[in-house]
């Protein structure tokens, strides 16, 4: 009976030394967290076998706060962290360390089949907060503005609010969406549509982007940030990154990353 | 990873020096220069900002505070008021009418204080809202007495002992606003009166419950000079239980004033205001007085009957020898007067020409009879007061002599009604304002309130203690020892307008309390906001 314990035991004790393997769990931007990040993991998984990811893109918001609370080893975020965030860290002892891992520019989408192929950064901002609520008033046909945008725990949403709305709030009507899959899906249904998304979605059917004073989102006008709507995306870690968090990181800005990070359409961080 | 450089270290310095550590938040554009130039790399700018980020979060008292991001501006004020009053009440001669007061009255002084404290909110899309709270359930007194605990009033009895028990707090204001286009602004809840007025007709303390409008009707018109302004109130002030089928007490009660506000600059730094109005009510029945300090109503639902005043209050304001100088008046005509009136009881004349012992109406718990019972000692008593003592009886009515007998209940007698019972005015000024140390303001007005004038629950809770039928004046001089620190004395004093309602009671709704042909009232106060 002993023995049989004992036996069974060490057995289990086993099993979880040989199932053990180093897990990293990242957490928060969308943006980020949808494709760049999980193709990272898996480049990083290639060369670092063993490694196990948990990631979950649920918004920016999501990612500080998980760093606060000691809920991940590394936070995605695609805007800075709040004063707010910043001092709940502070209050726990946990010092917000922001790590530029990529840029991106905010891309000003609508239909494919709209007229309009460029606007100003006053259009934008008139359309976005619902001063302006009909194409006729933007240069295009006459018809409702649709207006879709990020929820409010996305780091997009609160960025847009900050480069494109003058900080004034969204017009009333306009529709909340979890991503920037789900953005691109609804313009592409909806010929009054109009919606923002980051560089690594411009390229799906059914949208198309538009200029914005002239400027359209590419590497050379985010990096050289002549594009207005360009913004730096994070790690967040506690502190300085360390152990297996460090690695992720060195990775992510190693040739290889850096790589992941222009293939999947956002723009490296360059030397 | 990057480390701070020499680089970093210097950029932070010169950000820091910039930037007091309250500004940090700030100083994004000055390292966004930095960038630009060439100065600071993008992660070492991002490190300094994250860094000024956790000093203000750490050092400064704004960045310990975690709002939320939908509140625009907030504003944190409050004010704590310490105050000795005095009061004398000169009891109503108690046979005939216009006789003599044969009566010491009623005197009391109280110490007492108020504490207010509250915050106004800015709130995206044109909202805003607020709160606030103060040390007293009646809105017309904000006070509490000091060892005297909630409601104390001059006709209060003798608190128990109070080895320093503490105060209640209650909510005084709490209402949400939105000005939905600039110029237009709607408010529902507790909330700040928004009617231009003097305290004639409103206790400047009372902030009514309810909704308000206001339109700014010069930002729609090209008016020149002229602010006109369109301002509405409604205010509930009772809540009817609408399931009762009879009666008027199963709906709510309101009374509704609106007004236009006109303000003329007639010329350089002299500012006209006029702002006539008119306020009514739906004439439902209020149960119980209006809750206030001095309140009235209880029993014959006066509360809301008979009121249709037509108000007109107005300045004239401008600067001498640099302080400024403002000339009031007031005016109110109650033309549902007589009707007012009417609600009203008081004791009926009697023609005897001696003293003569009062006589009550009694109803005995014990046996469950009336029957009639004289006060030798000629006592006056209200209806619902306790009898004579000895029984187990309270008073059902009260008579003349002779007017009652066993098993009746005397009719109460309303006063006769004159035409100055449905007017109220008050002319008077202010001279200086009290805003930062060393400056003092001087103020005196005198009024004259018909009996049925104004809405006794609602009018000046100090200017004689509330009471209709009294003429008088107020004056009063504030110094302020310190930016935020004023002292100041006021003085009230007021006779009965009429000498021949009955026995020349204004009232006897609220008891014998409420009977004065006479009304002093002295207040000392040391008042600090912040």
């Amino acid at each position: 009976m002993n023995r049989s314990l004992t036996v069974a035991s060490l057995a289990f004790a086993l099993s979880l030394t040989a199932g053990h393997a180093e897990k990293i769990v990242i957490k928060g931007s969308d943006t980020l967290g949808a494709k760049l990040v999980p193709q990272l993991a898996e480049a990083y998984k290639a060369a670092n076998p063993g490694t196990e990811f948990s990631i979950a893109a649920e918004g920016s918001t999501t990612g500080i706060a998980a760093i606060i609370d000691g809920n991940a080893d590394i936070g995605m975020s695609s805007r800075r962290a709040k004063p707010t965030e910043t001092g709940a860290a502070g209050a726990k002892s946990v010092s917000l360390f922001p790590t530029i891992v990529a840029y991106d520019g905010l891309a000003v989408v609508v239909n494919e089949k709209s007229p309009i192929k460029g606007l100003t950064k006053q259009q934008v901002e008139k359309i976005f907060t619902g001063d302006v609520t009909d194409w006729s008033a933007a240069g295009g046909n006459p018809g409702k503005i649709s207006i879709y945008t990020r929820n409010t725990s996305s780091g997009s949403f609160s960025d847009w609010k900050e480069l494109a709305m003058n900080k004034r709030d969204y017009a009333a009507g306009s529709q909340k969406l979890a991503g920037n899959e789900q953005i691109v899906a609804e313009v592409a249904k909806n010929p009054n549509g109009i919606g923002y998304v980051g560089l690594a979605y411009i390229k799906a059917p059914g949208i198309k982007v538009v200029a914005v004073e002239g400027q359209t989102p590419n590497a050379a006008s985010v990096r050289g940030k002549t594009y207005p709507y360009a913004r730096p995306t994070f790690y967040f870690t506690n502190g300085e990154p360390v152990g297996k968090a460090k690695a992720f990181v060195d990775f992510t800005l190693s040739a290889k990353g850096q790589a992941i990070v222009d293939q999947v359409g956002f723009v490296s961080v360059g030397k | 990873m990057l480390k701070q450089s020499t680089v970093q270290l210097m950029a932070l310095g010169l950000v820091g020096s910039f930037a007091a550590t309250a500004a940090a938040q700030d100083s994004g554009a000055l390292i966004d220069a930095l960038v630009r130039k060439g100065v600071l790399k993008d992660q070492e700018a991002e490190q300094i900002r994250s860094q000024l980020s956790k000093d203000f979060a750490a050092t400064a008292p704004a960045g310990k505070l975690n709002l939320s991001s939908s509140i625009k501006e907030l504003k944190l004020s409050g004010d704590v008021r310490l105050r000795f009053q005095y009061d004398n009440k000169d009891a109503q001669p108690t046979t005939t009418a216009g006789a003599a007061d044969t009566s010491s009255g009623t005197q009391r002084d109280r110490w007492r204080l108020r504490l207010r404290v509250g915050a106004d909110y800015k709130l995206s899309d044109n909202f805003f809202a607020g709160f606030g709270l103060q040390t007293e359930q009646k809105s017309d007194s904000g006070n509490q007495t000091m060892a005297g605990g909630n409601g104390s009033s001059v006709t209060g009895t003798s608190a128990a002992g109070d080895y320093g028990q503490n105060y209640s707090v209650f909510i005084n204001k709490a209402f949400i606003g939105w000005t939905p286009v600039p110029g237009v602004t709607l408010v529902g809840g507790k909330q700040v009166n928004p009617m231009y007025t003097t305290d004639l007709v409103w206790d400047a303390d009372i902030n009514p419950t309810g909704f308000s409008e206001r339109v700014d009707l010069h930002k729609f018109l090209n008016l020149g000079p002229l602010e006109l302004s369109l301002v509405g109130l409604q205010f509930i002030v009772s809540d009817g239980n609408e399931s009762l089928t009879s009666g008027k007490t199963n709906r709510d009660g309101w009374i509704y004033h609106t007004q236009l506000v006109a303000g003329l600059n007639v010329a350089e730094g002299v500012k006209l205001t006029v702002a006539p109005g008119f306020y009514n009510s739906n004439a439902a029945q209020m149960v119980g007085d209006g809750g206030n300090e001095a309140g009235f109503g209880a029993g014959t639902s006066t509360g809301l009957q008979g009121l249709k005043i037509i108000t007109a209050p107005g300045d004239v304001s401008f600067k001498i020898a640099g302080k400024p100088v403002k000339f009031q008046w007031d005016l109110a005509y109650n033309k549902d007067g007589s009707d007012r009136n009417a609600l009203y009881t008081v004791k009926s004349a009697t023609t005897a020409t001696a003293p003569v012992s009062s006589v009550y109406t009694v109803f005995d718990t014990a046996t469950s009879t009336f029957s009639s019972v004289s006060d030798a000692n000629n006592h006056a008593r209200a209806v619902g007061s306790a009898g004579p003592a000895g029984g187990t009886t309270f008073v059902v009515a009260q008579t003349t002599k002779g007017n009652a007998s066993s098993g009746t209940t005397a009719a109460a007698v309303s006063p006769t009604h004159a035409g100055t019972d449905d007017l109220a005015y008050l002319v008077g000024f202010q001279i200086g304002e009290n805003k930062k140390k060393g400056d003092w303001s001087l103020l005196a007005n005198y009024r004259q309130v018909g009996l049925s004038a104004v809405d006794p629950n609602v009018n000046d809770s100090d200017w004689s203690l509330s009471y209709t039928n009294m003429a008088g004046f107020k004056v009063g001089f504030f110094y302020n020892l310190g930016d935020a620190t004023t002292i100041g004395t006021s003085f009230y004093s007021a006779n009965n307008l009429r000498k021949d309602l009955g026995l020349g009671y204004a009232l006897t709704n609220s008891g014998p309390g409420s009977i004065s042909n006479s009304v002093q009232v002295l207040q000392v106060d040391l008042s600090v906001k912040f």
